[in-house]
């Protein structure tokens, strides 16, 4: 596989992620528009944005959950579109909300998941120890999906990603419903993660501060368009503010921290 | 109540209109199952209310099949009463006295009924549970009485066109059939109670399978308790093959029963629903009527009814709070500290969907349903060659049976497992699945089904079957044409399903639908039984036209291997708009505004 992606363009194919022009529609909403950003080798890449920004839209384009309009994926220079099968194969992907096989028991839904991917049972299983003994659910790996918490169906779904190792996860939304340990977990889980092979990971939140503390680059989307992209420092010096937080550049460069200041004004006056 | 504490009642909308936007998610749920994770699909119109017209179209369709399906156990009943058949019964070797065979089929008739109705809430009541809809009320300032009376109203709308045919129309069959309209209207009594029970049973069992099916641990021994308990979603449909399968040998049997021990037919003749049976007869042919009947008393019958009568008027005392009471039910949790270690165990990708769809039966009755009929199917075949013929039968008379039934069975409700991907529809998605993969292993789910109808079959019939390897021979000759038969409809059903983006749910929804998947299959399966069966007719030998059969049957297989399997298969490119967050959440804001007007100013 990566002979071939040598052999086509190194500089690009190599890359866990590059996205060009992506728009994504729904009837006459445009979702995403002409978006564009790469996921480098070992690189932990942040998507923020508001409600209804267009984040989840460019992660489910990504896993191939959507056809894009316009513009094109290439995961590990593979295109999802055109190539699903193998393109899944490469990503582990993380949805924003823990809609799973309701009926099933974690082991079953893991099993199933390990199946499909053609996983070593041997492999599989050292690895779904380790990661449901951090996680702390052992107790909970034979009850139905359908009996456990919002935090604990997000666990197996992250392991559920992780189980592959894949060269790029797709996580939307992963630390919802977590509670402070599994947070403090999963910063550390992917921060050592990409530090391993040419791995990458792209993930959205709303959570400026993980952003901060967890993100080589974060891209900051507005109603689908891309207005700010880089490291901290990168957008720091975009938005001239030398000492500004992350949320403080985000309200900026969406234009929203003067909305934010009227909208507590009216509702301080109702 | 403290003065700036907002009133309970104030300003909240009608009870029927609380029900209609409850009854509205709840049709919207079962048709889209976005709850579920699943999506819609890019040319699904945009306009919810346009959405919502499809919803309730395709859940009129649904109860409009359920409707003609009981109105033609009225109509079959009908005809038993009529003079021709009761000729056939009242005379003979073992002569049916006129009100124990009035009774018996008018009895018969709410028996199927009761069962039909008990069914259709079955099928029901995971959507039911799953649209989530009361846990959002309970959060909105609604008096308790008015909801439990909205979770009652949507329950009786679950029912309501199966229920309405069965008060209409009983009444005016059997009183056409008996010629006595009074006859006709004191049959509504029985239909009544009918229901009433229907529902509570429904519920009573949907209580059992929250709190002891849902939420079972994983592991052998939990599996096959709970197959075990979901034996219990099968009773109604052996109530109805068993009584439509064997309705000949019970009235003999009552009549044998009525000359060799009356006490024990009279003792009999109090079970439900018996005794609703035979106020008609009362009112056809007066009091001493009863007389006729062996070890009848028309007191002890008459108080029975009363019995039942009284039972159902307690069900519904019941009924106005344990619909919604059953909504915020939760599973109970088997907690233990048997821990049986994190070790997974992967298999070949259709083995993992067969295993999956199997899993995710043994927890949801709809589904459970599905592998479990055609095996009852298989019981009931299998009794019926003890107790139905006096001599052994031609070994192909009992295959052409069986396989047919159970091949068409099998064909029929093997597909309705397509939704069962609904459930985790987006994540699947994103899995390394291929098209072929998952039409492989959910064509092994009807193949299974089959090969463990046809060993039951072989099983009870081995005693009076001389040749078992010949019905064995006649199963695997099939064999090819079921298995070409299930890849086409898969493959038909994934075309589809992917096209459109909404789950296939054969049972509840989309009944053209159903039709257009189901019987090119039934076409396929059924051509090479019929082909043996015209062979047969045309005096070409058994072993000639069994060989005839199977290479039909192969050739079906290659055929439709190409079309399904072949190059240039769909891979599964996803054509589906996703809701936000706000539309898949109930109800919507528009929608509660339209609700609690004002709620949301001061």
């Amino acid at each position: 596989m990566g002979g071939r992606v040598l052999h086509a363009n190194a500089s690009v194919l190599e890359l866990p992620l590059a996205v060009r022009n992506l728009t994504v529609q729904y009837g006459p909403l445009i979702a995403v528009d002409h978006l564009s950003i790469q996921v480098r080798p070992h690189e932990i890449y942040g998507l923020l944005g508001s409600n209804g920004a267009g984040k989840s839209s460019t992660l489910k384009a990504v896993v191939g959950l959507l056809t894009p309009a316009d513009g094109s994926i290439s995961v590990l220079g593979h295109d999802p579109v055109r190539e699903p099968v193998f393109t899944k194969q490469m990503v582990g992907y993380v949805p924003e909300t823990a809609l799973l096989y309701d009926a099933l028991t974690p082991r079953e839904f893991l099993e199933f998941v390990a199946s499909v991917r053609g996983l070593d049972s041997q492999e599989v299983s050292a690895r779904a120890k380790s990661y449901v003994t951090a996680f702390q659910i052992e107790r909970e790996f034979d009850q139905p999906l359908a009996t456990l918490s919002n935090g604990t169906r997000q666990k197996i779904l992250l392991i559920g990603a992780f189980l592959h190792q894949p060269p790029l996860l797709v996580l939307d939304e992963p630390l919802n419903s977590l509670d402070p340990r599994s947070v403090r977990l999963m910063r550390e889980l992917l921060t050592q993660y990409v530090s391993r092979g040419q791995r990458g990971v792209l993930f959205s939140t709303h959570t400026m501060e993980v952003a901060e503390r967890l993100c080589h680059r974060v891209g900051i989307l507005d109603r689908g368009r891309l207005v700010g992209e880089g490291t901290l420092e990168a957008l720091r010096g975009q938005t001239a503010q030398g000492n500004a937080t992350l949320e403080e550049i985000f309200l900026r460069l969406t234009r929203e921290e003067e909305g934010v200041y009227a909208a507590v004004r009216a509702l301080g006056r109702a | 109540m403290p003065l700036d504490e907002p009133s309970r009642s104030a300003g909240v909308p009608s009870t029927r209109r609380l029900s209609e936007v409850a009854y509205l998610e709840l049709s919207f749920q079962a048709v889209y199952a976005l709850r579920q994770g699943n999506m819609l699909a890019s040319e699904a119109p945009t306009d919810p209310r346009d959405l919502a017209k499809t919803a309730r179209r395709r859940v009129g369709q649904s109860k409009f099949l359920v409707s003609f399906l009981i109105l033609l156990l009225i109509g079959g009943a009908m005809l038993t009463l009529t003079n021709l058949f009761e000729r056939f019964f009242l005379v003979g070797p073992t002569p049916v006295p006129l009100p124990l065979y009035t009774g018996t089929v008018i009895a018969g008739l709410l028996l199927l009924e009761l069962s039909f109705l008990w069914m259709v809430g079955l099928q029901s009541l995971p959507t039911y549970l799953g649209s989530q809809i009361f846990p959002v009320l309970e959060t909105l300032p609604i008096p308790e009485k008015k909801l439990d009376r909205v979770a009652l109203l949507v329950l009786v709308r679950l029912f309501d066109a199966p229920a309405v045919t069965a008060l209409v129309f009983t009444p005016l069959a059997l009183g056409f059939a008996l010629n006595s309209v009074f006859a006709g209207l004191l049959v509504l009594p029985g239909v009544v109670v009918v229901i009433l029970i229907a529902m509570g049973l429904s519920l009573r069992t949907g209580r059992f399978f929250v709190q002891h099916v849902q939420g079972s641990r994983g592991g052998l021994r939990e599996s096959i308790l709970r197959w075990f308990y979901l034996l219990l979603w099968a009773v109604p449909a052996f109530g109805i093959y068993g009584f439509v399968s064997f309705g000949f040998q019970i009235m003999y049997g009552l009549a044998y029963l009525g000359r060799t021990s009356p006490n024990a037919l009279g003792s009999l003749l109090l079970l439900f629903p018996f005794p609703m049976g035979l106020i008609p007869v009362v009112g056809l042919g007066g009091a001493n009527s009863i007389s006729l009947l062996p070890g009848g008393n028309v007191l002890t019958i008459a108080l029975a009814a009363l019995g039942y009568g009284g039972l159902a008027v307690g069900v519904a005392w019941w009924l106005r709070t344990a619909p919604r009471a059953l909504s915020r039910l939760s599973p109970e949790v088997e907690l233990t500290d048997e821990r049986r270690g994190v070790g997974l165990r992967p298999v070949g990708v259709p083995a993992a969907i067969l295993l999956k769809d199997l899993r995710t039966a043994s927890r949801t009755p709809g589904y459970a349903f599905v592998v479990l009929l055609p095996l009852i199917d298989a019981v009931v075949i299998g009794l019926s060659s003890y107790i139905g013929a006096p001599q052994p039968q031609s070994v192909f008379d009992l295959a052409a049976a069986a396989v047919s039934t159970t091949a068409i069975l099998a064909i029929v409700f093997g597909p309705a497992f397509f939704a069962t991907e609904v459930m985790g529809y987006s994540y699947t998605r994103t899995l390394p699945l291929t098209n072929r993969s998952m039409l492989l292993g959910k064509s092994s789910l009807i193949v299974l089904i089959y090969a463990i109808a046809s060993v039951i079959v072989v099983g009870l019939t081995i005693l009076r079957l001389l040749e078992v390897w010949l019905f064995i021979a006649f199963v695997l000759a099939e064999l090819p044409g079921l298995i070409a038969a299930a890849f086409l409809e898969i493959a038909l059903l994934f075309r589809r399903a992917e096209k459109a983006g909404v789950p296939v749910s054969l049972m509840s929804t989309g009944a053209w639908w159903a039709i257009t998947v189901v019987l090119p299959g039934i076409v396929i399966a059924g051509f090479p039984i019929a082909l043996f069966a015209v062979l047969q007719y045309v005096g070409v030998s058994p072993i000639q036209s069994l060989l005839a059969m199977a290479v039909v049957a192969l050739a079906e297989l290659a055929v439709v291997s190409l079309l399904a399997l072949g190059p240039g298969t769909s891979r599964g490119r996803p054509h589906v708009r996703v809701l936000d967050e706000d539309e898949r959440s109930f109800p919507s804001e528009l929608e509660l505004e339209t609700l609690l007007p004002g709620r949301g100013r001061g």
